[in-house]
């Protein structure tokens, strides 16, 4: 997203206050008016500025000034607290059209779906005000006549009122979604009228909403207006978790299960998808080798790496069950990672990527792509016996003849420093050291080839290749072996990220939910083939039914008199009708059963899942 | 459960059917022909009804609530002023939180059908091409448009007639989707995405469909007096306001309750179907509910107003 350029055409001091006002936004703010051709906005102090094309102005002064055009806005609010909020919502910035999202306090709300019930609503509201705030006069004026406003100009209804009554400020809001963008100009004489600390007035085009908001300041004399139009609010800051825990609730039946709301796990630290896979390869290996004996458990306690172990949830653990156990799930997570490979090549920094795949390669890992431990130790730490090197990683040097202290700080390492012993300690340091040696590699020639901008995914695929095969010495099927597993790392921690920190049925069904949609395209001629078939079933038994219907009404506009010999006729005629109905009611019914079926492996492992769930 | 005797004139009056249909023959043999929520099928019945069988209801209702409801909304047509709409706002609100927001029995059929006798008024050629094409539809829209008017209402809009607009607005929201086809396909497919909340219409199957909310303006001038209102909060019923990745990739920050209420209640409702002796007053919609955004206003307004007219 390009930021915004804003020029500060002001005085020293009131630069600096929107400086710091609009410190954590993404824009470029200027104090030379030559320093480009024009300005998303201009903040200035000069009431004639002249406007180039799509600029947006904003004065500011010392006194209210009443400009025709432009939106302005005095010193003394631009010190108010609120302040912030609206000036960032005049510059695009995420913003909401619910006060309590935006202002402290406790907000109310109320609609008004007729026009005659303005009085009973204002009666609550002065009756709020005239307790707290001073402005009582200027804020019930405001709300007659800008509810008479919606409802006579506008012919808005309903309308939504809010309003945020507390000792420094009293906020009240109007909202409704309207026809015409262009009914917003009607609102300036409206606008004129209004006697508020601070007036603004935006149509938001995206959802049709004309909002009039207005604040008074306790002890402020001065009006500030500010009036625009947006197309939506950004969406940086958007609450989601309101919805959180919605898609469980819907699609778990009551009797499955009894929610409660302090079983809800968003709170729990996830394992990221990424090391999740890696666990789940090792344990559907070791499933593979003697299913019968397969514990989880014990995989688990067997995994190389420990900590990762440890850092695992339950959701994380019950994740990794379903996947082994189900091989839908299973064929689902390998199809999404496979799947997005091609796009994962495609990152702008896939190089990073790569190199941050290999340093996360663990030796075990890397023993595995070798046909044999044997060869492993001799292309990985250049002996059989793994005892010749001596490998100083980094830091300190080494303590006693067979131990090492692995790189890096004691914060950074925490749990990973160990002092290491042995032969397979010696291989995993040896590991260490090269893997990050080819990374630094890999990043370097991969950026140089995607620096030169004509390539393409092979070509980064064919250098990963041949660098491995260099460094490690091994031959064109353990150097796809390697080059394969890092692009699926990238992949899968793409996916992973893409994911967020859903629960695993959540997981699972965006998983799947990508996997079918590709299924889904291939069914869809089926479908309309099917859906032809049926339609023209239903046209049949509908016209059948009419021709039933004008039977019977033909019989009895025949008159009593041929009525009963007419009608057993008719009834035989129906009766006959009616069993060739239900012949193709059934050939119907068989027809979509049929297709059901066909798509059963859509659901089944959803309604697995579900029942999973529940447990 | 209650049983007894229905004519075809209550049917004809009544057409949502309030508890299952008995056909009950000479023999004494009876045959579900209809059940608890669906629409009933008048000519078929009619037909049963000449071969001189008689027709029974099991009836799953409270009808002690359901009348005294009916009695509420009666009153809140004729009422003229918004005290007495609050007050009827309060009468009304007791027995629907029960059911939904608390833990007491309660079930879908007695509040759909308040809403069914108090605002329905679907005209016939509408009626007919639900009836024609996919009945399914009729008793979904039923229960999305009902359940729309209560949490209007509850969250105070409380205007009978815009409640009624509202409700027959939400009985003709999915007719241009019908009209093109709606199949059991299609509804199977907005159920896995509503269970999901994925993007709504990604597949192809629905791709075509996204806009139907926008299509449906001469239906709605047919049960409106062609508001804008009707037609924008139609056209916004299937944002997936959590995500902004629905038809019109709205967000929750940009709309007004309505919309959020119509999002919300779409996601609510199951587009396969749903038993509505039921209901959900287990907890499960209590949670569901109480998310919902404004919620926690409404209880403060609900506050404010009964300390008023206190």
């Amino acid at each position: 997203m390009t930021k915004k350029a804003i020029l500060l055409s002001l005085e020293q001091e009131w630069s600096s206050k929107i400086e710091e006002l609009l410190a954590d936004c993404e824009v470029e703010l200027y104090s030379d008016e030559l320093a480009r051709d024009s300005f998303d906005f201009v903040f200035t102090d000069d009431a004639n500025y002249e406007v180039e094309e799509n600029e947006r102005v904003l004065i500011i002064s010392g006194e209210s000034i009443e400009h025709p055009k432009f939106s302005y806005i005095t010193q003394e609010v631009l010190d108010k607290p609120l302040i912030k909020n609206y000036l960032l919502r005049f510059i695009g910035e995420d913003s909401s059209i619910n006060v309590e999202a935006e202002i402290s306090g406790e907000a109310r709300s109320v609609k008004m779906t007729e026009p005659f019930s303005i009085g009973y609503y204002l009666d609550i509201l002065s009756t709020s005000i005239h307790k707290q705030s001073k402005k009582f006069e200027s804020v019930i004026e405001a709300f007659v006549k800008i509810s008479n406003f919606y409802f006579s100009n506008l012919k808005a209804l309903p309308l939504d009122v809010d309003y945020i009554i507390s000792e420094d400020y009293t906020v009240l809001q109007f909202h409704a979604p309207i026809q015409e963008f262009s009914e917003i100009q009607d609102s300036g004489e409206l606008l004129e009228g209004l006697n508020a600390s601070l007036i603004d007035n935006y149509f938001l085009k995206k959802s049709q909403e004309l909002v009039i908001s207005l604040v008074w300041f306790e002890n402020t004399t001065t009006r500030s207006l500010l009036k625009h139009h947006l197309e939506g609010f950004s969406k940086a800051s958007e609450n989601t978790s309101v919805y959180e825990g919605f898609n469980r609730l819907l699609s778990l039946k009551k009797e499955d299960v009894e929610f409660n709301i302090e079983n809800d796990k968003s709170e729990v630290k996830r394992s990221p998808f990424s090391t999740i896979k890696k666990i789940i390869d090792f344990a559907k290996a070791e499933k593979d080798k003697n299913p019968e004996l397969f514990s989880l458990q014990q995989t688990l306690d067997s995994y190389p790496n420990h900590e990762v172990v440890k850092g695992l949830v339950q959701e994380d653990i019950d994740f990794i069950e379903k996947a082994v156990s189900s091989y839908n799930v299973y064929d689902t997570i390998n199809s999404t990672v496979k799947g997005s490979r091609e796009k994962a090549l495609k990152e702008t920094d896939i190089a990073t990527k790569l190199a941050q795949a290999l340093e996360e390669m663990e030796s075990f890992e890397a023993v595995g792509m070798f046909a044999n431990e044997d060869e492993a130790i001799q292309r990985i730490a250049g002996s059989k016996d793994g005892k010749e090197e001596v490998n100083i990683v980094s830091g300190h040097e080494n303590l006693d003849e067979e131990s090492q202290i692995v790189k890096g700080s004691k914060e950074d390492l925490g749990e990973e420093t160990m002092l290491v012993k042995g032969s397979r300690e010696v291989i995993d340091d040896t590991w260490r050291v090269k893997r990050s040696s080819i990374a630094a590699k890999v990043k370097e020639e991969v950026m140089r080839i995607t620096s030169l901008g004509d390539h393409s995914e092979k070509d980064i695929q064919d250098r990963v290749r041949s660098i491995l095969k260099e460094e490690l010495g091994v031959n064109d099927q353990v150097a796809n072996k390697f080059q394969d597993s890092l692009v699926d790392n990238v992949s899968s921690t793409m996916v992973g990220e893409e994911i967020g920190s859903s629960d695993s049925q959540e997981v699972f069904l965006r998983l799947d939910n990508e996997r079918l949609r590709g299924q889904l395209v291939s069914k869809t001629d089926q479908i309309i083939r099917m859906k032809k078939i049926i339609d023209s079933m239903k046209a049949d038994f509908v016209a059948k039914k009419q021709a039933e219907k004008s039977l019977m009404e033909k019989i009895s506009s025949e008159g009593a008199d041929s009525y009963e010999a007419k009608f057993k006729v008719a009834e035989v005629q129906i009766s006959a009708l009616l069993k060739e109905v239900n012949i193709k009611e059934k050939r119907e019914e068989q027809l979509i059963n049929s297709h059901e079926h066909a798509l059963k492996n859509k659901i089944i492992v959803s309604s697995y899942l579900k029942i999973s769930s529940k447990i | 459960m209650s049983e007894r005797s229905v004519n075809i004139q209550e049917l004809t009056e009544h057409k949502l059917l309030w508890g299952d249909l008995m056909w009950v023959k000479k023999s004494g043999n009876s045959t579900r022909v209809g059940s608890c929520g669906e629409f009933v099928d008048l000519e078929f019945v009619n037909k049963l009804v000449e071969k001189e069988a008689t027709l029974e209801m099991n009836s799953y209702i409270n009808w002690k609530l359901v009348n005294e409801q009916l009695e509420v909304f009666k009153k809140l047509e004729v009422a003229t002023n918004e005290r007495e709409r609050v007050e009827l706002r309060d009468q009304f609100w007791i027995p629907f939180s029960s059911t939904f927001l608390g833990s007491e029995e309660g079930s879908y059929i007695d509040w759909f059908t308040i809403c069914y006798r108090s605002f329905y008024e679907l005209p016939k050629d509408i009626e007919d091409i639900y009836y024609l094409k996919n009945s399914d539809a009729l008793k979904r829209s039923m229960a999305l448009a009902s359940m729309t008017t209560l949490l209007a209402f509850a969250m105070g809009h409380m205007n009978y007639s815009f409640l009624k607009k509202l409700f027959n607005s939400c009985l003709v929201a999915d007719l241009d989707f019908v009209n093109k086809g709606m199949s059991e396909f299609h509804l199977r497919d907005l159920e896995k995405q509503r269970v999901e909340q994925s993007s709504a219409f990604e597949s192809q199957l629905l791709k075509q469909f996204s806009h139907h909310g926008a299509n449906v303006d001469q239906y709605l001038d047919q049960v409106t007096e062609g508001e804008f209102i009707f037609k924008h909060l139609v056209k916004l019923h299937h944002e997936n306001l959590s995500l902004g990745n629905g038809p019109e990739g709205l967000w929750s920050s940009e709309v007004g309750d309505l919309a959020h209420i119509m999002s919300f209640v779409e996601n609510l409702i199951p587009y396969v179907d749903f038993d509505l002796r039921k209901g959900d007053a287990t907890g499960l919609l209590t949670d569901y509910i109480s998310k919902l955004r404004g919620f926690e206003r409404l209880k403060a307004m609900m506050r404010l107003e009964v300390g008023r007219t206190a």
